[in-house]
């Protein structure tokens, strides 16, 4: 038996030099290709600013960690106008992004270049020392190319702007018009706007709906994530003010709002991004979604590929925003030269924005391109409605909470917090477990 | 042996429990061949009709060298583990020698203690060794394994008869022989049972790959699923069916060693 | 060269031999396990949490945790999980093992192959087929329920703080059961034979032989398995922060915190809040005395029940 064994053993061994042979010749060589391309002059040292060069004038390459392509898919049109760039795009999962950013930073392990930060993770990690302040020398971004909203999402609470947001968040409600016409008689969209002009009207629609399709059918989908977004849209206090917790004017109001919708059955029960809410655009059981300028290609048309025509966009009674990833300059990052100019082509630029409209679909924060009106179209899936301009002419109005460093416990704690109130407990009830669960986490904020 | 256990009724348990059992993982099969979207209207009980849009998804990322990488960490692993381990344990579990209550007290301590606690200590020193983004990290670490060497230990002292040894000793072996010649093939049931054990570890393994691992053509197949995303959401069903593909080589390796992994269970190690 | 010469010289080795040994391991191990945990251990000393400067704080930390009602829970609810878990993973992995050795039973093989399955599927897959499975409105759980008239109104499995529970219990007993019948299968295969054969002859009957010989041999692999299961109690992490975190609302320790365990509790703390390192560090070795108090107890409780 051993006999029989052995060759096994042997060529397991064998197989697993040869291979590892080949792994670490490849790795070898990605490395020395690194190193060529780590060109020294791009350093910035102790310049004030980068020397303004033409297009072509940048050469080498870097490296930036992405999740998804919304990147990669710009880098053809950025490779057209800086043919000598070369952009390395690593993928790592979505949802491990921030354990990996973090992890790096901590063991101080090689950054890359340019790195992401969803709006969700940003608290956080915008605290930490590690990254560049993109408005000050050598960057000095421009910030008043950019949409006014989003400078308290992209600060920290140091006032360094750490990141860029690539893309434009205000938000509307978009509907299914089949539905609109069925419940409400209209799938005008300023017909809608007039009708549901404030969140009473919500309540006693919402009620109507539900009892008119014996609960089979309800005016939104649930508490988490898009009805609070929804809901707290509007508010601007940051949750944590010279170090004490400050949430009771966000959220007293807001939980008040959503016990009485709920009680109403206003709300359904489906989570965003969970099995039954991404069944429910095709399922017909849920007429509003609370809907941002990316919802539109990432939550609604991958859910509903069938439905051309179907669905139309209205403002809500607030203006709110939601979401957005912006792109930040590690200070350990070796390239910061040419990384700054792919931050700067694509988030404020005229061909940036074009670039990104035509490939993901959706708008960048620069403002002269909103001017300009490059997004205007008919939109066939929202039965030829310009949703661009709609969300543009929403976008002016729109304002966005400052971040601090405990939005995600506060955000974590609220998506538990508000079960209790789909659960039946009350408004006052959620409200006092939330802050409590809050100081569990952070006793520092008491 | 159980006459009465073995009546209709409970051989009818068994089955059910048995697809019970057999049930998330034959969705698992099943979904790979839905589109995303179809996923989450009910549950599924045939195949569906996306299979060949899901292999594209899947083969359209880099996945035979994420393949590759997987095999060849989880084999070096394998094999590394197994050598490793049976020596320590050979030595803790047929020698009497200074330091080997504290050596076992340290190893039985290490599997109490939760695996992600270390991990960004493991980095920091990683960055030291000049590992990250190698695959060294993948391959040296686990093949120390402390739950390796616990299992080894035990099934030397109870399956190798001093006897032998000492018999092996006095007709002119050294020691190196001793343990080549005369323990391994004792040991060998156990082998099977580790080897299979580290592979599938090695195989699912996520958290270290995850962070030591910068460029795309050193991911594991694990972390190289995941990368199956778009900006917002996961394409899931592709992911599905590429952890079916992943789980090939260990569904592989059960079947053909089952018994021996029965049998090397069975003589031994967890006896004391 | 004198036999005297020859068995010093092999008493020499006899005595370095095994340090030759362990060497490897140890050395891989000192470097790759020790010392990243006593790394952590000096961590756990200090406040840092990567957003401002690091200072030694001493035991701070460890006093805070004994303070801290998250950690609590975390304990609280792997007490819970154990009475879940434990018997029942048990029972049914000791069904399964002694019908398929009662060698009455066709295709031991593939019934083995079937129950060892669900420990080698990955748990990104376990996290999204049984988020799909416990769906309150559209699971196939809820659906075949209320076909069988169990259950009028639908349960919201991972919404409520109990069904929750017993959700991740269901999911953990299921990966795991095959594994140990795997163990529970491997210890009656090595039980005497003749002992049945002594018992048959003395006209015990199956249920008998059951209680008096294959349990009573059975209970080293009991032990093993027992405290196996319990350390991995605390350590129950990648399916629930999977099913309440992968797919829909991020329920961190799942709704009211009903799933939090210990492993998750540090994982929240180091990669979740505010990255407190220094803190998430003290949790782990707190938890590490906690687990080894306890198995230390079952394991002179458990020596002592059959004796």
């Amino acid at each position: 038996m051993s006999k029989k064994l052995m060759p096994f053993v042997a060529i397991l061994l064998t197989l697993s030099l040869v291979l590892t042979a080949c792994g670490q010749s490849s790795n070898t060589g990605k490395n020395g290709s690194k190193n060529e391309g780590s060109n020294p002059s791009s350093a910035p040292g102790d310049n004030n600013t980068f020397t303004e060069k033409s297009p072509e004038e940048y050469s080498g390459e870097f490296t930036l960690w992405a999740w998804g392509d919304f990147e990669a898919n710009v880098v053809p049109a950025f490779n057209k106008v800086y043919p000598n760039i070369k952009v390395n795009v690593e993928v790592i999962p979505n949802s491990d992004y921030g354990r990996k950013l973090q992890t790096t930073i901590a063991s101080r392990g090689d950054m890359p270049d340019v790195s992401l930060m969803e709006v969700s993770a940003r608290g956080a990690l915008m605290s930490l020392d590690a990254w560049e302040d993109l408005s000050a020398a050598p960057y000095n971004a421009k910030l008043d190319d950019l949409l006014e909203y989003a400078l308290p999402l992209i600060t920290n609470e140091k006032g360094e702007v750490v990141t860029i947001q690539e893309d434009a968040t205000m938000a509307g409600i978009a509907y299914k018009r089949d539905l609109a016409r069925e419940y409400f008689g209209t799938d005008d969209p300023k017909e809608l706007e007039a009708i549901f002009s404030n969140w009473d009207v919500f309540v006693e629609k919402g009620k109507e709906v539900y009892e008119k399709s014996g609960g089979k059918v309800t005016l939104m989908s649930g508490l988490y994530e898009e009805g609070f977004r929804l809901l707290s849209g509007s508010y601007t206090e940051p949750w944590v003010v010279d170090g004490k917790l400050n949430i009771e004017s966000t959220f007293k109001p807001v939980y008040e709002l959503m016990e009485k919708m709920t009680k109403n059955n206003m709300f359904g029960k489906l989570d965003t991004w969970s099995a039954s809410w991404n069944a429910s655009f095709a399922n017909n059981n849920v007429i509003f979604y609370a809907t941002p300028t990316w919802f539109v290609p990432h939550g609604i048309k991958p859910n509903d590929p069938d439905s051309e025509g179907r669905y139309g966009l209205m403002r809500a009674p607030v203006s709110y925003q939601w979401g957005g990833t912006g792109m930040s300059i590690p200070k350990d990052a070796k390239n910061k030269e040419l990384a700054w100019q792919f931050v700067k082509w694509v988030t404020m630029s005229m061909d940036g924005a074009k670039a990104f409209a035509e490939v993901n679909n959706t708008m960048t924060l620069y403002k002269p391109a909103m001017e300009a009106n490059i997004y205007s179209a008919a939109d066939p899936y929202f039965a030829g409605q310009d949703i661009m301009s709609k969300f543009i002419e929403i976008g002016k109005e729109t304002k966005a909470r400052p971040i601090t460093l405990y939005d995600s416990i506060i955000t974590d704690s609220n998506a538990l917090t508000m079960k209790m109130i789909e659960n039946g407990r009350t408004a006052e009830q959620a409200y006092n477990e939330l802050v409590k669960m809050i100081l569990e986490s952070a006793p520092e904020l008491k | 042996m159980v006459k009465k256990l073995g009546s209709p009724f409970m051989f009818l348990l068994m089955v059910i429990i048995s697809l019970i059992s057999l049930y998330p993982f034959y969705t698992m099969i099943i979904m790979g061949t839905y589109e995303s979207n179809q996923l989450y209207t009910g549950i599924k009980f045939w195949f569906g009709d996306s299979l060949n849009k899901n292999l594209a998804s899947v083969f359209s990322i880099n996945f035979l060298n994420y393949y590759k990488n997987s095999l060849v960490v989880a084999i070096s692993t394998t094999v590394l583990g197994v050598l490793v381990c049976s020596a320590a344990g050979f030595a803790l579990g047929k020698y009497q020698f200074k330091g080997k209550k504290l050596m076992l007290a340290i190893v039985i301590g290490m599997l109490m203690i939760p695996s992600q606690l270390s991990i960004i200590a493991f980095v920091i020193e990683m960055r030291w060794f000049g590992w990250m983004d190698t695959l060294w990290p993948l391959i040296i670490p686990p093949a120390a394994s402390a739950f390796g060497v616990f299992w080894m230990t035990q099934f030397a002292k109870n399956t190798i008869p001093t006897e032998v040894l000492e018999s092996a000793r006095i007709d002119g072996c050294n020691e190196m022989s001793v343990f080549l010649r005369i323990a391994m093939p004792f040991m060998r049931p156990a082998f099977v049972t580790l080897a299979l054990l580290l592979f599938l570890w090695s195989w699912n393994s996520f958290l270290t790959p995850l962070i030591v691992l910068n460029s795309d053509a050193l991911y594991t197949i694990p972390l190289g699923i995941r990368g199956l995303a778009g900006q917002f959401r996961n394409d899931n069903a592709a992911q599905i069916l590429g952890i079916t593909l992943g789980t090939i080589p260990v569904l592989f390796f059960f079947i053909a060693f089952s018994k021996n992994l029965i049998e090397g269970l069975a003589s031994s190690a967890v006896k004391g | 060269m004198s036999t005297d010469e020859l068995t010093k010289r092999n008493k020499i080795s006899q005595k370095l031999a095994p340090y030759i040994f362990v060497s490897p391991f140890f050395i891989i191990f000192a470097l790759f396990s020790l010392f990243p945990i006593l790394f952590t251990l000096y961590i756990s000393l200090t406040d840092w949490t990567g957003t401002k400067d690091v200072s030694l704080v001493g035991v701070q930390n460890y006093i805070q945790v004994f303070q801290d009602t998250r950690f609590y829970r975390a304990v609280g609810n792997t007490f819970l999980f154990m009475i879940m878990i434990i018997p029942a993973q048990i029972i049914l992995a000791l069904f399964i093992s002694v019908m398929l050795t009662s060698k009455k039973v066709p295709f031991v093989g593939t019934f083995r192959l079937m129950n060892f399955l669900p420990y080698i599927t990955t748990s990104v897959a376990i996290g999204l087929i049984f988020n799909i499975m416990f769906d309150s409105n559209y699971g196939s759980v809820n659906e075949i329920l209320m076909k069988f008239g169990f259950i009028t109104e639908k349960i919201n499995w991972l919404g409520e703080k109990w069904p929750a529970r017993i959700t991740i219990a269901l999911v953990t007993i299921w990966k795991y059961f095959g594994y140990t019948a795997v163990l529970f299968m491997a210890g009656i295969m090595s039980i005497d034979k003749q002992l049945y054969e002594a018992s048959e002859i003395d006209g015990a009957g199956k249920w008998r032989q059951l209680f008096s010989i294959t349990l009573p041999n059975l209970k080293p692999v009991m032990i093993f398995v027992v405290l196996t299961t319990m350390i991995g109690c605390f350590q129950i992490f990648d399916e629930p922060y999977m099913i309440f975190t992968g797919f829909g609302a991020t329920l961190v320790g799942g709704p009211q915190g009903s799933a939090l365990t210990g492993t998750w509790l540090i994982y929240d703390t180091v990669f979740g809040g505010t990255f407190r390192y220094g803190y998430g560090s003290a949790i782990s070795f707190a938890l590490f005395i906690l687990i080894t108090a306890i198995t230390l107890v079952v394991l002179r409780f458990m020596n002592k029940g059959g004796e």
